[in-house]
């Protein structure tokens, strides 16, 4: 015999029932687009487009490449979907494969050990040329730039998991609750591995900016 | 103490700690250098990481992709579809030709290595040499015109 939810047990239970049919819908998706449905697999392609392009801008800063890694990421999705088991959201794996593709570009150019003036956004190079005028406003773009590198070469010390984890915290703000749903994995699991990473990214910080005298810079001074 | 700065951590950083498990976790760090400075460092990372990988929300929704992205993807895809020579390998039918050959290729080793090796045929004694068996005296040195003196004399006194 069922009995009827009522007061708080009710309201979980209709969250619980959106999460379930959003779960349900993508499940469905999935296994459309397993089944070569071009219908579904457009249909994944714009719900999941515009996120893919904020990714990699977010990494890159760059619009030149940015289409061409989007496509790649999308033809990726379509040739490893069986592979994805729905343990993580859809999102989540499609996350994981943008900053891998991100981190194999920049991999390829080489683009971490300096940066070139293409890698400049029109923005970029707008604020440049203004760059006296925006001194009094934040930090200048060469600094910018600096930091930018820095971040990306210290995110390429940690596991593409460690860095996916990462990302996913701090770049997209999401809870160590919402994480643990996104990933399947549970709390404490993601609490230590993002611990670890932190841990590993301080270490990796640390080695890089040590001054020639032996001490390492101070994190204030970033 | 490293568990319970492990457990807290996040929170800390998002500000999320209750006031009660803010003040604790403060006291802890202040009793230790050490882990205070890690926490210095993983906050300033925090920030660099959150300043400089997030897309601004204005710039984000100015990057939608340009008309036409679908069908580009499905060039891309059609085109890393197309197969290689080596894909043939891959095919079931090609998987079964090529386990095939390896099978064929090791029957026939096999067989070569467990034949047993003949002895070599005797040579046929050259006429030459029946000849000078014949007539021991004439013994051939490897000299040329030697041996053809020889060989000469022998006759003349076969004749005589």
């Amino acid at each position: 015999m069922v009995l009827p939810e009522t007061g708080a047990g009710a309201v979980l239970s209709r969250g619980q029932r959106t999460v379930d049919q959003r779960q349900t819908d993508e499940i469905r998706l999935v296994e459309r687009v397993k089944a070569r449905d071009e219908i579904a697999f457009k249909e994944l392609v714009d719900r999941y487009q515009n996120k893919v392009f904020s990714i990699i801008y977010g990494i890159l800063r760059t619009q030149g490449d940015t289409e061409d890694i989007a496509q790649q990421v999308f033809a990726k999705v379509y040739f490893s979907i069986n592979s994805f088991d729905s343990r993580s959201s859809l999102l989540t794996w499609i996350y994981k494969i943008t900053v891998n593709e991100c981190y194999d570009y920049l991999r390829k150019k080489k683009v971490r050990k300096l940066v070139y003036e293409s890698d400049f956004s029109e923005e970029d190079s707008k604020r440049m040329d203004n760059s006296e005028a925006s001194a009094d406003r934040g930090p200048a773009v060469d600094t910018q730039l600096a930091q930018r590198d820095l971040v990306l070469k210290l995110m390429s010390k940690v596991s593409a998991e460690d860095r996916n984890l990462m990302m996913l915290k701090e770049v997209e703000g999401h809870s160590v609750e919402e994480l643990a749903q996104m990933t399947g994995m549970n709390e404490n699991t993601i609490k230590v591995k993002l611990f670890r990473a932190r841990q590993k990214l301080v270490k990796a910080a640390q080695r890089l900016m040590k001054s020639p005298g032996g001490a390492p810079t101070a994190p204030q001074s970033w | 103490m490293r568990e319970r700065m492990r457990n807290n951590l996040e929170s800390y950083l998002t500000g999320s700690l209750p006031a009660q498990e803010n003040e604790i976790f403060e006291a802890m760090l202040a009793s230790d250098a050490q882990e205070r400075e890690q926490l210095e460092w993983m906050l300033a990372q925090s920030k660099l990481i959150r300043e400089t990988l997030r897309t601004p929300p204005e710039v984000a929704a100015e990057l939608a992709p340009a008309p036409g992205f679908y069908a580009r993807v499905i060039a891309r895809v059609e085109a890393e579809a197309q197969p290689s020579f080596w894909s043939i390998f891959l095919e079931p039918f090609g998987r079964r030709v090529a386990y095939a050959s390896v099978a064929l290729l090791l029957v026939m080793g096999l067989v070569m290595l467990s034949t047993p090796n003949e002895t070599a045929p005797e040579l046929a004694e050259a006429p030459g040499q029946v000849l000078m068996d014949d007539h021991p005296e004439v013994h051939l040195v490897g000299d040329t015109a030697d041996d053809r003196d020889r060989v000469f004399v022998n006759l003349t006194a076969l004749d005589q």
